[in-house]
């Protein structure tokens, strides 16, 4: 127990230092940051769209009020926003396995997905989305008149936790196809799509689209769930479902990355 | 006692076959042909604590595979290898403590940052005390004498300055074991020397293992007593570079200047004409019959300069490079 302790305040240390050089190196390009802050944005207001349109129409839509939909959507915004934050190092991942830049991470004692996976983090792509999602899960929360206990708050934390870790593992397996495939460009797009499926809430698509969502592609768990377990909306199977998720794809995901490790061939030069 | 010791090391490349053209593409698009290029095969050898070796080779020769599987960056094909007791490509975090890896081509350090935070994160990755880090880096500093361009962005650094840097990146936490993948490819002529003179004077001041590939001749020669010499992704040579010169040590070369323009033809009865140019030339002469062969020059030409020299190093290797087995031309 002291050794996970003594880990876990090394590798928070180190993901500190990350945070803090990854700062400093935006800070160097102003105008790149800015225009990073200004983009984000943009898709911001696009998604928001949705949700303009959604209280606009203030329908219930598959049992779900349009405030609590306001509330999945301000998760699904609030999540990118985090996920935008390490998306660099996804972007860059079949970049350093195609020139063989990975040689040098893969050389250091420290857990290589560590290294690779969060080593640069951004900033500015996350500040928008972080700050509106909060807003419109508050926002939604509040005129939906669901109940702000401590469980409830903690429950919701948790789910969005759950969800955030869920879209680490998930989205990175496409990525370590780049070991195999090297480009794989076309696969990144794909996988961006399945992510925007979550721009709307689960309850609008089809049960057989849902079911897919929730159990064999679970990206339905990344933005909902947290709304649903507030709501008093999840089975006590679809709350085990919801932890167990994300450790089962972790799983699966960390089963590819050592076979990925092997399959790495470096570049010349 | 032995550090690194390699036993029949093989690695096979696979890749998918390009065939030229649209048509080409087209075809590759629904049947692809794989190919397989083997890098390194059935390489053995063994390394002393404390040695300096240097891998030599040709391009595509496989110096850098084996430095990158005897550093964990790559899984071999079969054969076996121990570094300081650990099996590289298992890439346990007390081997990865233990070595450590400096390549020409590519960077360690953040380029937007100054050095100094790049050594401040290795210094946290590998957990070294901060007292033995300021003295380490104090006196790695000093040796390669870059004190000042700690505080500058590594992308503002010339390629020499950033090649010393990326040496104390390394060097921060002691390692026993240094593979230097091409450590002074593209710098100016001073710049190799002072990483030549730094490295020298580290191996010997704290017996670090250094495990070198250089295209730099000067590189091996001045930092290695013991070369190997790798072709086709196999050992041709193991021994001291000063062997490799034996290979021609029968021969020499005379470098000559006469008063008058020479002809390729009036030398032809002196030795092989390497070169001719006007009122110089170049010959090679086997060394037993060196001295009756300048007699004969000063006799029938005239020459006002003569110099004799051995067949250069480079020349030795090159035969090598050539020819996969050793034995003398």
């Amino acid at each position: 127990m002291k050794h996970l302790a003594k880990r876990l305040r090394y590798y928070l240390g180190l993901l500190g230092l990350f945070a803090k050089y990854s700062l400093m190196e935006q800070m160097a390009y102003r105008i790149n940051f800015i225009a990073g802050i200004a983009v984000e944005c943009g898709y911001m207001l696009i998604k928001l769209m949705y949700a303009v349109l959604i209280l606009r129409a203030g329908a219930e839509i598959n049992g779900l009020t349009a405030h609590e939909m306001l509330m999945c959507i301000g998760t699904y915004i609030m999540v990118t926003g985090v996920y935008m934050g390490i998306y660099p190092n996804y972007w860059a991942l079949p970049l350093s396995v195609r020139d063989g830049s990975l040689d040098m991470q893969l050389t250091k004692p420290v857990n290589t997905q560590f290294l690779v996976t969060l080593r640069k983090l951004d900033f500015g792509m996350p500040i928008p989305d972080v700050a509106c999602g909060l807003a419109l899960i508050v926002y939604g929360w509040q005129r939906a008149g669901l109940p702000v206990t401590p469980g409830a708050v903690a429950g919701f934390a948790v789910y969005c936790l759950a969800g955030w870790f869920l879209t680490y593992c998930l989205f990175l397996i496409p990525e370590l196809l780049s070991f195999w495939f090297v480009s794989t460009n076309g696969v990144q797009a794909l996988s961006s799509a399945v992510f925007d499926f979550n721009n709307t809430p689960m309850n609008l698509y089809p049960k057989w689209v849902q079911r897919l969502g929730i159990l064999l592609l679970p990206v339905f768990l990344i933005t909902n769930f947290p709304t649903l377990y507030v709501m008093g909306a999840l089975s006590p199977a679809m709350q085990v479902w919801g932890l167990a998720a994300p450790l089962a794809v972790f799983g699966i995901q960390r089963a590819i990355w050592r076979r990925a490790m092997r399959q790495y061939t470096s570049a010349s030069g | 006692m032995e550090i690194i010791t390699v036993q029949n090391l093989t690695k096979v490349f696979t890749y998918a076959a390009k065939e030229k053209g649209l048509k080409g593409s087209l075809r590759d698009l629904f049947a692809r042909k794989t190919l397989q290029k083997t890098a390194v095969e059935n390489v053995s050898f063994t390394v002393q604590k404390g040695e300096a070796v240097g891998l030599l080779g040709p391009n595509g020769a496989g110096k850098t595979t084996t430095l990158k599987m005897l550093s964990g960056i790559l899984y071999p094909t079969s054969g076996s290898a121990t570094v300081a007791g650990y099996v590289p490509w298992q890439r346990q975090r007390a081997y990865q403590r233990r070595f450590a890896i400096v390549m020409g081509q590519k960077s360690q350090l953040w380029p937007d940052l100054p050095a100094v935070d790049t050594f401040e994160l290795n210094r946290r990755i590998y957990e070294v005390d901060a007292d033995a880090y300021r003295r380490t880096l104090d006196e790695l500093t000093d040796l390669l004498d870059v004190r000042e361009l700690l505080q500058v962005q590594v992308r503002r650094l010339s390629l020499g300055e950033r090649m010393k840097m990326e040496l104390i990146a390394a060097l921060l936490h002691r390692p026993e074991i240094l593979y230097l993948d091409e450590p002074t490819i593209g710098l100016d002529i001073l710049s190799q020397r002072s990483i030549r003179d730094f490295l020298k004077y580290y191996n010997e001041q704290t017996r670090t293992t250094l495990l070198l590939t250089s295209h730099y001749t000067a590189d091996i020669e001045a930092l290695c007593p013991r070369s190997i010499i790798i072709n086709h992704g196999s050992v041709v040579f193991d021994g001291p570079l000063a062997e490799v010169s034996e290979v021609f040590g029968h021969k020499k070369l005379v470098a000559l200047k006469a008063q008058r323009d020479l002809t390729a033809a009036e030398l032809a009865a002196f030795g092989t004409v390497r070169a001719c140019q006007h009122n110089t030339a170049l010959l090679e002469v086997e060394r037993d019959r060196l001295q009756p062969c300048l007699q004969r020059l000063f006799g029938a030409l005239p020459v006002v300069d003569l110099d004799v020299k051995d067949i250069p190093l480079e020349e030795g290797i090159a035969y090598f490079y050539q020819k996969a087995g050793v034995s003398a031309p």
